[in-house]
């Protein structure tokens, strides 16, 4: 039987952060913003790719990047916070 | 992956995210949270997409069942024995319809519009012209797979429907496992390989003139996709139903050498 689609996708995003998280741990980055930046480009990439065959899919995702966003916002603030400061 | 086994390593997944992060901030290693939130993400990926086809094969045949009988038994008590023909979709949101002529008709016959809410068209002068108009068994399948894949088959030409319709049931709607076609002159071949809902041995014993006259939901749907691409009427030659694959051959007036796949 053919890999599902919303296995695809999971292999694929897997593949991709993992070997990311190892190419900015061996570039000596010490932000955990930064990772988590890079997986959320990589993930509505990710998305992007895959969900274009089933509309449903990319509704199914749609809570993940809500609360993506919502903690990309939150550490966005938090840091224009610390600079103000 | 079964369920039970999605659902234990999606778990430990996030398990060791969250442990691997609390590690990190104790001991003050960013790069091993950043390891930590990368399993975290993975595994609640793995516990929240669906693992298991959204329907099983038995759902679809209860579903298609009763509808199929019935279309079988319009075919056997009216008894054209003649081939069918998918009407020509004038615009987008038109549901196709296929007639089914009294008598073979050497032209592909097409109903006026104003006909188009009757289920018997009766012409006492013409057999051809009489016959079952019915929305095709595969229109609603046609309309899911735009929905899911976002491709309006309207907007489409012969020579890209081919790509789209393997897309839509392989890919969106995980129906078949393989398309196939070839469009030579006026003549259509098409080759559906069977995938995880297959067309069961239930459907195709209740219901064979049906079957092998207007297709299969699945067939249908194929068809309603060329018809709607090609702004043509399509007449079904031929139908059959393998165990694990379905044949087309269709014919349609005009067009050009055009071989997909």
């Amino acid at each position: 039987m053919s890999t599902r689609l919303a296995e695809k996708y999971i292999f694929l995003y897997a593949l991709t952060i993992l070997l990311s998280g190892l190419l900015l741990i061996g570039i000596g980055v010490e932000q955990i913003e930064v990772f988590y930046a890079v997986y959320l480009i990589e993930f509505l990439i990710a998305m992007e790719l895959v969900a274009s065959f089933r509309k449903s899919l990319e509704r199914n995702l749609r809570p993940f990047i809500i609360v993506f966003l919502a903690g990309f916002l939150y550490t966005v603030v938090e840091r224009i916070l610390q600079i103000l400061g | 992956m079964k369920a039970s086994g999605r659902w234990a390593l999606g778990t430990s997944m996030v398990g060791f995210g969250v442990l691997t992060m609390l590690t990190s901030i104790i001991f003050g290693a960013t790069s091993l949270a950043g390891m930590g939130l990368a399993s975290f993400l993975i595994g609640l990926l793995t516990l929240y997409l669906p693992s298991q086809p959204s329907v099983t094969p038995e759902l679809v045949e209860a579903y298609a069942l009763s509808s199929l009988g019935n279309v079988e038994r319009f075919l056997r008590e009216l008894g054209p024995e003649s081939k069918a023909t998918y009407l020509k979709v004038n615009d987008r949101s038109d549901v196709p319809k296929v007639f089914l002529p009294v008598a073979d008709n050497p032209t592909a016959y097409q109903p006026e519009l104003k006909d188009y809410d009757q289920l018997l068209i009766v012409n006492p002068e013409d057999p051809h012209r009489t016959g079952l108009l019915l929305d095709a068994p595969g229109a609603s399948l046609l309309a899911l797979i735009e929905k899911e894949s976002g491709v309006d088959f309207f907007d489409l030409g012969r020579e890209s429907v081919l790509d789209a319709l393997k897309t839509g049931l392989v890919e969106s709607l995980e129906l078949v496992a393989d398309v196939k076609g070839s469009f030579s002159d006026n003549r259509i071949k098409l080759r559906i390989r069977e995938g995880s809902v297959g067309l069961s041995k239930s459907i195709a014993r209740l219901a064979p003139k049906t079957l092998a006259r207007l297709g299969c939901p699945i067939c249908s749907a194929a068809i309603c996709a060329i018809v709607k691409a090609t702004k043509r009427p399509v007449v079904v030659e031929n139908a059959s139903h393998e165990a694990k694959y379905h044949n087309l051959t269709l014919t349609s007036p005009g067009g050009s050498e055009h071989e997909a796949r």
